[in-house]
């Protein structure tokens, strides 16, 4: 086969998923890119007006609003689950009984559609029949009215958010599993505890693996949707549970905004790319690659 | 080697023809009952169940009699999201021939020139302000032109549970309510609502006489408490939209009082508690409300979850007592690109103009609506075979909402299934006839207004200062759909 040859049989193989990206992604990401700086409702021609759309997002309160609180989400939220499913994963890595069971019990509840997801957590949170405020009533405390008060919509999406830890477990899993048993020998020898064993070994060890579902975590976190979009349309009171996509895919679709629309794709891209490039500045110096550098 | 991997190389492209092969055969396509011979027109309409079910009988009715004489098929397309739907269609020039929008969409769609108009049309079939109810017919005109026709109109009324009133009887009476007549004021309905409600003995609320809500459970029309007080969404004057003036600002306070005098959480917390509203477990059907404000529908859900239920219907109660109407409707529109515009219009003409029909229902067992209706004798109550209604008027007979006419057959209101349905027409046709102002940013601003009443019904804010801050972002909006309209040398609204 002559090296031109193998070039377009290459080309002719991978040709469905080049025309696919091309038709679906570039050409879409590159007409936002221009759409950002005009006015377009879909059906009109686009008028370029500049920076106009960075003016109005610039003092549009709404912009602010969902900005704080998918922020407040992100920050709150991906730690939390990462801490979480760390901890699952070292408890599910040690020899407890049922232990297949568990770990199929704790990944179970990912395989469940989203919107399956949101129609039963309405009732997990709901005021008088929940099963939340049901098992805080046994305790002796009056739970909230989780989704139409203010002040505990936003901490309800974030107690959601950790039902579907599942992914991040087997993955730590995983990293748990690969961590040579030696080191625990050595390090219980020279008389390192569990917190030390967990703090010098586990950690350093598992550390691409958290790196790994930090980035995952930032481009989803960032763009939740669905699932508040299904339990609290609008956002709730106050708007309090009003995230970043789902007032893009307002302005986009239930408003015709296109353009503006485009505009905050892209600041919405511009974060996500941001927090991502962070976090590999960071992994330079707290990710420990076995076998790189230190 | 060369030989196996060749093999291989087939295999794999074969697997792949598989599923695109399957996509061809068995993916989207329209019903495919279409003879060969007719010109298709493209329908896609929201309904489902019996609403969906009696559309597409009086389709199968048009493409049996005109439709066959004409050469054209109607093909009913159940589509959700549609208004969304339609629009990306019509943007990428696939437009469906013939679409069922909400009254909303008329303003945004036609001051994006995405539909066609309809007045020439319209005014040869004789569908004009003379003949259409004055409130449906200037629903569906954008700046003096016609976009759309009515459908299926409706007005909201007081639906109240009879049986509760009496049951509380004496309660009422000492309270100064009377039993025998629901209330007529928005004072008197949180008079009646005290009475009728009732709490469980560990003080948990039972029963509420009313409930304004939000639009998730039975607040459906949450926008409506500044019209109850004689305000009005729309200065047609200074082309201004308007949610923080007085009567606004009264209607609302009424809603933030109505909630505190039951306890703000303990409401909230009973709110929580509704099941789906479009389930045998709506509160108004097991007795956990009393009264609900709600359109003609509303008779159908009682008739199909709770039949027992001895009910009656009211103008919905205002702050003076004067009947003011909140009306709205499902409107058809013929999209700009619509291959077959001429044939959609054929079948929208023949809904209004056709001489009165009746439609079989298809099925082994005869059914209301089709065969036969349940007629109100002296003696009780008397199943007579369905008289002909002209199409337009047997849908919204089916649906249990009141008709678009100005001028209805004579059997339509008389052997009408809701009992109600004098009132809702009435109200239709009261100078005090409001709807939602004819802008094409409506939806956007209604979102804004929604979450200042969102947070009025949680106790989240003071009334006035919430509605000054949501007129603020209100003018906001409209002075940048005013711009918007601008540059394409439009004027807004």
């Amino acid at each position: 086969m002559t090296s031109l040859r193998r070039i377009l049989t290459g080309l002719l193989w991978i040709g469905p998923w080049l025309i696919g990206f091309a038709l679906f992604t570039l050409v879409p990401l590159t007409a936002a890119g221009v759409l950002a700086f005009c006015q377009f409702d879909g059906l009109r021609r686009p008028i370029f007006t500049g920076l106009e759309n960075a003016r109005v997002l610039w003092s549009d309160p709404l912009f602010w609003k969902v900005l704080s609180n998918t922020a407040t989400y992100a920050a709150v939220a991906l730690p939390l689950g990462a801490i979480l499913a760390l901890a699952l994963a070292v408890l599910l890595n040690a020899r407890i009984p049922g232990r297949t069971l568990w770990r199929a019990l704790i990944f179970l509840p990912t395989l469940t559609p989203l919107v399956a997801s949101a129609m039963i957590w309405m009732w997990m949170f709901n005021g008088r029949y929940g099963l939340i405020n049901q098992a805080l009533g046994v305790l002796g405390v009056e739970g909230p009215n989780w989704l139409s008060d203010p002040r505990w919509t936003m901490p309800s999406m974030v107690l959601l958010s950790l039902w579907s830890v599942g992914h991040a477990v087997v993955i730590y899993l995983a990293g748990l599993q690969d961590v040579p048993r030696s080191l625990y020998e050595a390090a219980h020898v020279d008389g390192a505890g569990a917190m030390a064993r967990l703090w010098h070994i586990t950690l350093p060890m598992v550390s691409p693996a958290i790196f790994f579902n930090v980035v995952v975590g930032i481009i989803f976190v960032w763009q939740v949707f669905a699932v508040p979009q299904i339990m609290i349309p609008g956002g709730g009171p106050g708007r309090n549970a009003y995230f970043y996509t789902m007032y893009l895919y307002d302005v986009a679709f239930r408003y015709q905004r296109f353009g503006y629309a485009c505009l905050l794709s892209g600041v919405q891209l511009g974060i996500i790319l941001l927090l991502t490039v962070l976090a590999f500045r960071l992994s330079r110096r707290l990710v420990h690659y076995r076998g790189v550098g230190g | 080697m060369t030989g196996v991997r060749g093999i291989i190389q087939w295999l794999i492209g074969a697997a792949m023809l598989v599923p695109a092969l399957g996509l061809v055969l068995l993916g989207p396509s329209s019903s495919g009952t279409a003879p060969p011979d007719r010109v298709v027109v493209t329908y896609w309409e929201k309904w489902t169940d019996f609403e969906g079910e009696a559309m597409r009988r009086l389709v199968a009715k048009f493409n049996d009699t005109v439709g066959r004489n004409k050469g054209i098929y109607v093909d009913y397309v159940v589509t959700t999201q549609i208004d969304i739907k339609t629009l990306i269609a019509t943007v990428a020039a696939d437009a469906p021939d013939l679409a069922g929008l909400w009254p909303h969409n008329v303003s945004s769609f036609a001051a994006k020139a995405a539909l066609q108009p309809l007045d020439a049309r319209a005014e040869a079939a004789g569908i004009n302000a003379d003949t259409v109810i004055p409130v449906y017919y200037e629903q569906c005109r954008y700046h003096g032109s016609l976009y759309a026709v009515p459908l299926t109109p409706w007005s909201l009324a007081l639906y109240y549970n009879k049986g509760l009133f009496r049951e509380h009887a004496a309660e009422l009476a000492a309270a100064g309510c009377d039993a025998d007549r629901p209330p007529r004021t928005l004072a008197e309905l949180a008079a009646y609502s005290r009475i009728l409600h009732r709490r469980s003995p560990t003080g948990e609320i039972e029963r509420l006489g009313f409930l304004p809500g939000i639009p998730e459970t039975v607040g459906w029309y949450w926008l409506t408490w500044g019209l109850w007080c004689g305000g009005s969404f729309f200065d047609p004057a200074s082309g201004t939209i308007r949610v923080d003036s007085e009567p606004y600002v009264r209607g609302y306070e009424w809603v933030r009082n109505y909630a505190l005098q039951f306890g703000q959480a303990d409401v909230l917390r009973f709110e929580s508690s509704l099941a789906n509203f479009n389930s045998p477990d709506n509160p108004f059907m097991i007795g956990r409300l009393a009264m609900v404000q709600q359109g003609p529908w509303f008779a159908n859900m009682i008739r199909q979850y709770a039949p027992e239920i001895d009910y009656g219907v009211a103008p919905f109660p205002t702050e003076d007592g004067s009947p003011i109407a909140y009306c709205g409707q499902d409107v058809l529109v013929i999209p700009r690109g619509a291959r077959h515009a001429d044939e959609a219009w054929a079948f929208v003409e023949w809904l209004y103009t056709s001489e009165p029909i009746t439609v079989p229902s298809g099925r082994p067992e005869p059914e209301p609506g089709y065969e036969y209706y349940w007629a109100k004798t002296p003696s009780g109550r008397e199943r007579r075979p369905m008289p002909p209604l002209r199409p337009v008027e047997w849908l919204c007979w089916i649906h249990y909402k009141n008709g678009p006419l100005v001028r209805p057959s004579p059997d339509f209101l008389a052997t009408h299934p809701n009992p109600g349905v004098q009132i809702h027409d009435q109200l239709a046709r009261s100078p005090l006839a409001r709807t939602e102002p004819p802008v094409p940013n409506w939806t956007e601003v209604l979102e804004e207004f929604m979450a200042a009443y969102r947070d009025i019904w949680a106790g989240r804010s003071d009334v006035r200062q919430r509605l000054q801050k949501c007129q603020g972002r209100i003018d906001a909006l409209v002075a940048q759909a005013r711009s918007n309209q601008q540059r394409y040398g439009e004027v807004y609204p």
